[in-house]
C-alpha cells in the first residue's frame, strides 16, 4: 500500500467503556483510500465495538473519528453524525437481511430512502445483485436463501449506494470452511475491481493476512501492532501478536550468561544462544518463541554439548499427503510436520535446531 | 449545527441537549407507571387503617383489622385460600409430565392435546363450572343420577366441595396454564443432553429425573411461583361452587364485605393487605428466579430435535391424556351447550326437555343487549388503547438507559400478580375518593382503565420481547444504509412486529371480555359486561340463562384460540 495515498479515515484515541469494563481503550489508526484494513483479535478484544463506533451505532466516551477530512465524531466537541448520515456500509455478522422483504427489496431499500427514481433503483439494484452472483434470485425471501447467499445479499445491500467506506464484521464466520475460502477470494476480487475502502473485523488470522493490505492486532481494547501482514508476522511487536498471528512453539527457560554469551537454559540441560540487545536482566524467567517453519528436525539424540534441543517423538499421524509428529522437548509438547526424508517412529529420539528465535519476558 | 460533506448538507446533533429531553421523558414515564400501579395499592393498605366511612376525612384506627380477625368467615377464607393453593404443586407434577410427553416423547395426538389445553386456558372458567354443576350436583347432577341407578349403595360426588373446587381448578386452569408455560422450556432444551444420557444406558424415566429435571429446574421454579400467584387470583369458581358448601376464599370474602350495606371497606382492605404482603414476597422471589433463570436456560444450538421414544407406553400415555382432556374440558363444555337448550337444567327425564326459549329470552332481553354492547366496547376499547400504550411502554423499557429501570420493570409486573378483586377494590376506592377522577365513577371508562392495567404486564412484556427480537441489528442495518429513525420504524420495525401486535390485541380482547373478578366491584348496572351478567344470573339461580351467555363467551374463546393457532403463536416462560 502506498503511504502517499490519501487518508480516508482517521481514528484518534477512541475510548468506550461499559460500566467498569473498558471495551475500546484509546484506539488510533488511519485507513487510506482504497485500502483493505483489518482489525484482528480474539473475541472480546474490542474490534467489533470499534466497528460499531465507526458505523455510528455506538457513541464513544472520548476520542475522534474523521471521514474524508470531516470530523464525524468528537466526544469533546459534542459532534455525532448519526449512522444514517455517514454514508458508510456495514455487513453484520448475522447479515441482518430483513426477513419480510425479498432480495430485491432488501437491496433497493437504501436507494429508496435516498429517493432514487424507480427505474434507476431497479437498474442499479439488479446490477449489484448480479455482481455478487444473485441474479435470478431477486424475488426470494431471505428464508429461501442459503447462508452464503444471505451473506452476498447483505454485501449487495451495503454496496448498492456506493458508500465511502465498507465495514465488514466477521462476514465469513457463519459459513462452512469450503465456502469461506471461495467467498474470501471473491471478496478480494470485488475489492480490487471497485476499489472500495474496507475495514474488516475478524478473529481468523489467516483470513486477515490473506485479505488485508494492513492489519491491526487488538487485545483487551488496545491495538498491539499495526502493519502489513508480513511485518506483523515476521517482526511482531509483542508476544501476544506473535502468538496470535500464525502458529508458535514456546519454551520456558532462564536467562544466564555463559562465556560472555547470553543464553537461555531450558529444562533438560540444553541451552539456546540468543542475540544481544535484550532488555531483561540475567536470571530472569523468559519464554523462547519459535515458528514451526524455523525449526528443523533431525533423527537421533545428538551428542551432549551439541547445538539444538533433544526431544522424543510421542506420536506420528498421517493427515493426508503428509505426516505430522507430536514431539516432547524441553518441557513443551507440540506438533510439527515431518519432513518427507525422515521416517520417524513413536518413541524415537530427535534433535531440534532452532533457526530463528524470539525471546519474551515470561508472563 | 450543520456542515457540508460529500456536497450534501448534513445535520449534526448536539448530544447534551437530547440527553436532557430523554431524562425528562424517563422521569415522566416512571412517575406515570408508579401512579397507576403503586398508588392504588398504597391507598388500599392505608385505608385498612381508616375508620371513617367513605367520603369522610381520614380517621386513623385499627377497627378494620380487629373486625376482620374476629369474623370466623375471614379465618375460614384464609384457611381455604391457603389449602386450595396447594393445588399448584399437584398441578406442577402433572404439567411437567404432560409437557415432557407432548414435546419430548411426542405422543400420538400431541398437537390436539396441546391445542385443547389452549382452549381450556381461553375458556371463561365460569361456563365450564356451570357444566360441572350439571354433571355433579348432588341432587340432579347427571353423573350422580346415573350412579344412583347402577349402584346398589348410595354413592355420589358433590361438586360443591373442597375436592370439587380443586378438580375444576386443576383440570381447567392450573394444569393447562402450567403446561403452556413449561412446554417452551422443553422445546428450547437441546435434545443432545437427553440423547447422550440415553446412550450412556439410562432409561427414559431415569433420564427425565436425573437430566431433564435438573436442567429445567430454573424454569420449573419460575412456573411454580407463577402458578402459585395465579392460584390466588381465583374468584368466580369459588363464588359459584364454594359458597354453597360454606367454603370462602379471601376473594369471595372481600366481595362479600364490599357488598354489605353499608360496605365494610376497612375489613376488606385489611384482608387485602394481608394478601398483598404474601404476594409481595412471592413477587420478589419470582423476580429473583427469573433473573437467575435467564442465565441458566439452555437453548438448543440448532433446530435439531428428535423425540425420544418410549415404545408402547406412548399409546397408553396418549390415551390417558385424550381421556383427561375429554372429561376435564370437552365434557363440561358440552354440558353447558346442552344445558342452554334445556327447559330445566339437568332434567332429561321430563317430556320435551329441550327448548329454545332461554336463547330467545336472553337475546331479546335489553339487559343482555346492554351487556353485550358493554363487553364489545370494553374488549375493543381495552385492546386498542392497550396495544398503543403497551407498545410505547415496551419500547420505552428497551430504550431506558437511566436510573430506575429495574424499578420500572418491577412496577410493570405488579398488576399481573394482583388478583382482579384486589385491583378492583383499590381502584374502587381511588375512583370514589380522589376528587378529579371521581367524575368517571360509574362509567365504562373505569372498567377500561382497570382492564388495561390488568393486562399491562402481559401486553407490555410480549411487545417488548417482539421489539427486542426485531431491534438490534435489523434496525441498525437500516440506519447504516441511510434510513432515518422514522423510516426505519415504518419500513422495518412495524412490519416485523405487526404479527405480535395482532396477537396481543386478540389476547387482550379475549381476556377483557372474559374477566369477572376485575370488573365485578367496578361495574354499575348500566356498565355490566356479559361476564359479570353471567355470574349474576348463575348466582341468582338462573343457570339456563347463565349457560346461554356461557356458550356465547366460550364460542368466542374457541374462535380466539383458533386464530391464535393460525398465527402460530407460542408463549415463552418469561411472557406470563
Amino acid at each position: 500500500m502506498k503511504t502517499s495515498a490519501e487518508v480516508l479515515l482517521r481514528v484518534e484515541r477512541l475510548y468506550r467503556r461499559y460500566g467498569s469494563a473498558v471495551a475500546v481503550d484509546e484506539v488510533s489508526f488511519e485507513v487510506f483510500q482504497g485500502e483493505f484494513f483489518s482489525l484482528l483479535g480474539p473475541s472480546g478484544c474490542g474490534k467489533s465495538t470499534t466497528l460499531r463506533l465507526l458505523a455510528g451505532l455506538e457513541e464513544p466516551d472520548s476520542g475522534e473519528i474523521c471521514l474524508k477530512g470531516d470530523v464525524i465524531v468528537s466526544a469533546r466537541d459534542g459532534i455525532f453524525v448519526s449512522a444514517e448520515q455517514r454514508h458508510i456500509g456495514l455487513v453484520f455478522q448475522s447479515y441482518a437481511v430483513w426477513p419480510h422483504m425479498t432480495a430485491f427489496q432488501n437491496v433497493a431499500y437504501p436507494l429508496e430512502v435516498r429517493r432514487w427514481n424507480r427505474q434507476e433503483t431497479r437498474r442499479k439494484a439488479e446490477q449489484v445483485l448480479e455482481s455478487v452472483g444473485l441474479a435470478g434470485l431477486e424475488d426470494r425471501r431471505p428464508a429461501e436463501l442459503s447462508g452464503g447467499q444471505q451473506q452476498r445479499l447483505a454485501l449487495a445491500r451495503s454496496l448498492v449506494y456506493e458508500p465511502d467506506l465498507l465495514l465488514l464484521d466477521e462476514p465469513l464466520s457463519n459459513v462452512d470452511a469450503k465456502l469461506r475460502e471461495q467467498l474470501r477470494i471473491e471478496l478480494k476480487k470485488l475489492q480490487q475491481k471497485i476499489g472500495i475502502t474496507i475495514v474488516y473485523v475478524t478473529h481468523d488470522q489467516s483470513e486477515a493476512m490473506a485479505l488485508s493490505h494492513r492489519l491491526a492486532v487488538m487485545n483487551r481494547g488496545r491495538i498491539e501492532q499495526i502493519g502489513r501482514p508480513e511485518e506483523v508476522y515476521k517482526a511482531p511487536g509483542t508476544f501476544f501478536v506473535q502468538n496470535f498471528v500464525g502458529r508458535l512453539i514456546t519454551f520456558e527457560g532462564r536467562l544466564t550468561e555463559r562465556s560472555s554469551q547470553r543464553v537461555v537454559e531450558l529444562p533438560g540441560g540444553r541451552s539456546i544462544a540468543i542475540r544481544d540487545g535484550l532488555a531483561i536482566a540475567n536470571g530472569g524467567q523468559v519464554c523462547v518463541a519459535v515458528r514451526p517453519e524455523d525449526m528443523e528436525i533431525e533423527a537421533g539424540a545428538g551428542e551432549p554439548g551439541a547445538q539444538g534441543i533433544s526431544g522424543t517423538v510421542q506420536d506420528v499421524a498421517y493427515v493426508g499427503g503428509r505426516y505430522e509428529c507430536a514431539i516432547q522437548a524441553a518441557g513443551s509438547e507440540f506438533v510439527l510436520d515431518m519432513p518427507a526424508s525422515l521416517r520417524l517412529a513413536k518413541g524415537q529420539a530427535v534433535t531440534l535446531r532452532l533457526k530463528e528465535t524470539t525471546v519474551w519476558p515470561s508472563s | 449545527m450543520a456542515l457540508v460533506m460529500n456536497g450534501r448538507l448534513r445535520s449534526i446533533r448536539r448530544v447534551s441537549g437530547l440527553r436532557q429531553i430523554r431524562l425528562m421523558m424517563h422521569v415522566g414515564v416512571l412517575v406515570a407507571v408508579a401512579l397507576v400501579t403503586l398508588v392504588p395499592l398504597v391507598l388500599l393498605v392505608l385505608n385498612s387503617f381508616n375508620e371513617a366511612p367513605l367520603g369522610k376525612p381520614f380517621a386513623w384506627g385499627i377497627k378494620g383489622w380487629g373486625q376482620a380477625f374476629h369474623a370466623p368467615q375471614t379465618l375460614n377464607a384464609l384457611k381455604f385460600s391457603f389449602l386450595l393453593s396447594t393445588r399448584t404443586f399437584l398441578g406442577l407434577l402433572a404439567a411437567f409430565l404432560i409437557s415432557w410427553l407432548l414435546v419430548r416423547v411426542r405422543i400420538p395426538g400431541h398437537s390436539f392435546i396441546e391445542f385443547s389445553l389452549w382452549i381450556a386456558w381461553f375458556l371463561p372458567p365460569l361456563s365450564v363450572t356451570i357444566g360441572w354443576m350439571t354433571l355433579l350436583d348432588p341432587h340432579y347432577g347427571l353423573i350422580n343420577q346415573a350412579l344412583k341407578t347402577i349402584s346398589p349403595f348410595p354413592v355420589g360426588m358433590n361438586i360443591y366441595s373442597f375436592a370439587g373446587i380443586m378438580w375444576v381448578h386443576l383440570s381447567l386452569l392450573t394444569v393447562p396454564v402450567m403446561t403452556i408455560l413449561l412446554t417452551p422450556a422443553f422445546r428450547q432444551m437441546d435434545a443432545s443432553f437427553e440423547e447422550s444420557a440415553r446412550s450412556c444406558g439410562s432409561g427414559p424415566l431415569k433420564t427425565l429425573r436425573r437430566i431433564v429435571l435438573p436442567l429445567l429446574w430454573p424454569s420449573v421454579l419460575v412456573v411454580t411461583i407463577a402458578g402459585l400467584i395465579r392460584s390466588l387470583e381465583a374468584f368466580e369458581i369459588e363464588q359459584l361452587i364454594g359458597i354453597p358448601a360454606g367454603i370462602y376464599v379471601y376473594g369471595t370474602r372481600i366481595y362479600d364485605l364490599v357488598r354489605w350495606d353499608p360496605p365494610l371497606y376497612g375489613q376488606a382492605m385489611a384482608l387485602s393487605t394481608i394478601f398483598l404482603g404474601a404476594l409481595g414476597l412471592l413477587i420478589v422471589l419470582y423476580q429473583i428466579l427469573i433473573r437467575y433463570g435467564e442465565f441458566a436456560t439452555i437453548r438448543s444450538a440448532g433446530m435439531s430435535f428428535r423425540p425420544s421414544l418410549i415404545g408402547k407406553w406412548r399409546y397408553l400415555a396418549s390415551g390417558f391424556l385424550f381421556a383427561w382432556v375429554a372429561i376435564g374440558i370437552y365434557l363440561p363444555l358440552g354440558m353447558v351447550l346442552l344445558g342452554s337448550f334445556m327447559k330445566f337444567f339437568g332434567m332429561f327425564h321430563i317430556d320435551q326437555p329441550f327448548t329454545l326459549k332461554h336463547w330467545v329470552s336472553v337475546i331479546s332481553d335489553p339487559t343482555f343487549e346492554n351487556a353485550l354492547g358493554n363487553s364489545l366496547l370494553l374488549g375493543f376499547g381495552v385492546a386498542t388503547i392497550g396495544v398503543v400504550l403497551y407498545s410505547l411502554l415496551g419500547i420505552f423499557m428497551i430504550r431506558a438507559r437511566y436510573f430506575g429501570t429495574s424499578l420500572l420493570h418491577f412496577m410493570v409486573w405488579i398488576p399481573w400478580a394482583i388478583p382482579g378483586i384486589l385491583l378492583g377494590l383499590s381502584l374502587l376506592w381511588l375512583f370514589l375518593s380522589v376528587p378529579v377522577v371521581k367524575f368517571f365513577y360509574g362509567t365504562l371508562f373505569v372498567l377500561i382503565f382497570a382492564l388495561i392495567l390488568k393486562d399491562m404486564p402481559l401486553g407490555a412484556q410480549m411487545i417488548r420481547a417482539a421489539f427486542l427480537q426485531v431491534g438490534g441489528e435489523l434496525e441498525q442495518a437500516s440506519r447504516v444504509v441511510g434510513a432515518g429513525s422514522f423510516t426505519t420504524f415504518r419500513r422495518i420495525t412495524m412490519p416485523l412486529v405487526a404479527p405480535m401486535l395482532v396477537s396481543v390485541f386478540i389476547l387482550v380482547f379475549m381476556s377483557s371480555v372474559r374477566d369477572i373478578s376485575t370488573p365485578i366491584l367496578l361495574a354499575f348496572p348500566s356498565t355490566t359486561p356479559l361476564s359479570v351478567l353471567m355470574l349474576e344470573r348463575s348466582v341468582a339461580g338462573e343457570i339456563e340463562k347463565a349457560s346461554v351467555i356461557g356458550v356465547i363467551l366460550s364460542g368466542l374463546a374457541i374462535v380466539t384460540a383458533l386464530i391464535m393457532r393460525r398465527l402460530g403463536f407460542r408463549f415463552g416462560a418469561g411472557a406470563v
